[in-house]
């Protein structure tokens, strides 16, 4: 998890230098959002496939890159293209509709929204104490696999710090309200998750 | 009361707040419900570490090697195209 890189010019330099351990280097940094960006437009399938050839891309036209962005925001920008160009036709569409439904039946509320459960107080206040351990790690990964498609790819594109709000509502096709709803209802999901490991120890 | 948010929807603003400012008249209302519920002030808490676990979890993905070491010898294949061309033909 090396974020350590160098600035970007000099990492464009080493780049068209042909260092290939400056290459690694960008690559393992940049490998968690590339993945979960490229497997929530299309799938677990061929996500590592659109990283590569993202990556072709980015090689091709590096020396045309102008800087006028983060090399990090144009690299994610070409391969939210590319995963696009690759999307499942026969994408499963959960209409906001449903969302909603459930969130207005949500038995955590009474009939004017106030709690009538409550949270447990966890046991941790920093990510890397709170995801020690491996259980929760995989429950995490199993319960945001099993999210409806959109909410899943709005997590997981804002998720990778790689894009603005309106980015993503133009990758996933959504109004920016929608987009807001999306992320709300995948966030409080998973913080239920990580709440029921906290009090039960179990997934 | 203040038209101040329901817990329901404070639950909801404190993520939207993650992403984006509210509005300033709905940020102070916000500020005062959390002011007097003790229950949506650990909610807020446990929704930021929350958005902050799964970045850092995002992050802690590996490449796999096989796919690292494709993409390595393309990369010094595309910048020498020369040795690329010989072991072709050999």
């Amino acid at each position: 998890m090396s974020d350590k890189l160098p600035a970007d010019d000099q990492l464009i330099k080493q780049l068209l230098n042909q260092d290939s351990s400056a290459f690694q280097q960008v690559m393992d940094a940049w490998y968690g959002s590339m993945y979960y960006v490229a497997s929530s437009i299309t799938s677990d399938a061929i996500a590592d496939e659109v990283i590569q050839e993202t990556w072709i891309s980015v090689l091709k036209s590096l020396p045309k890159f102008e800087g006028r962005s983060s090399l990090k925001s144009w690299v994610m920008r070409i391969l939210a293209n590319e995963a696009k160009t690759r999307r499942r036709k026969e994408s499963r569409n959960v209409s906001l509709e449903q969302i909603e439904d459930s969130w207005s039946t949500d038995p955590r509320f009474d009939s004017v929204g106030h709690w009538q459960t409550t949270t447990s107080s966890w046991h941790a206040d920093s990510p890397d104490q709170l995801m020690q351990a491996d259980e929760l790690k995989n429950c995490i990964q199993k319960h945001i696999d099993l999210l409806p498609e959109k909410q899943k790819a709005a997590l997981m594109l804002r998720e990778t710090e790689s894009y603005e709000l309106d980015e993503i509502c133009n990758i996933l096709e959504v109004t920016s309200s929608n987009v807001r709803v999306l992320l709300h209802r995948a966030r409080d999901k998973v913080l239920q998750v990580i709440d029921r490991f906290e009090r039960e120890g179990k997934c | 009361m203040l038209g101040l948010p329901s817990c329901k929807q404070v639950s909801e603003q404190c993520s939207y707040q993650l992403d984006e400012d509210l509005p300033m008249l709905k940020r102070a209302r916000l500020k005062l419900h959390l002011a007097i519920c003790e229950q949506c002030r650990r909610y807020v808490k446990q929704m930021k570490l929350t958005d902050a676990s799964v970045r850092y979890w995002v992050r802690g993905r590996r490449m796999p090697s096989e796919v690292k070491q494709q993409l390595l010898t393309q990369f010094q294949e595309m910048n020498n195209p020369d040795t690329g061309k010989k072991d072709d033909s050999q």
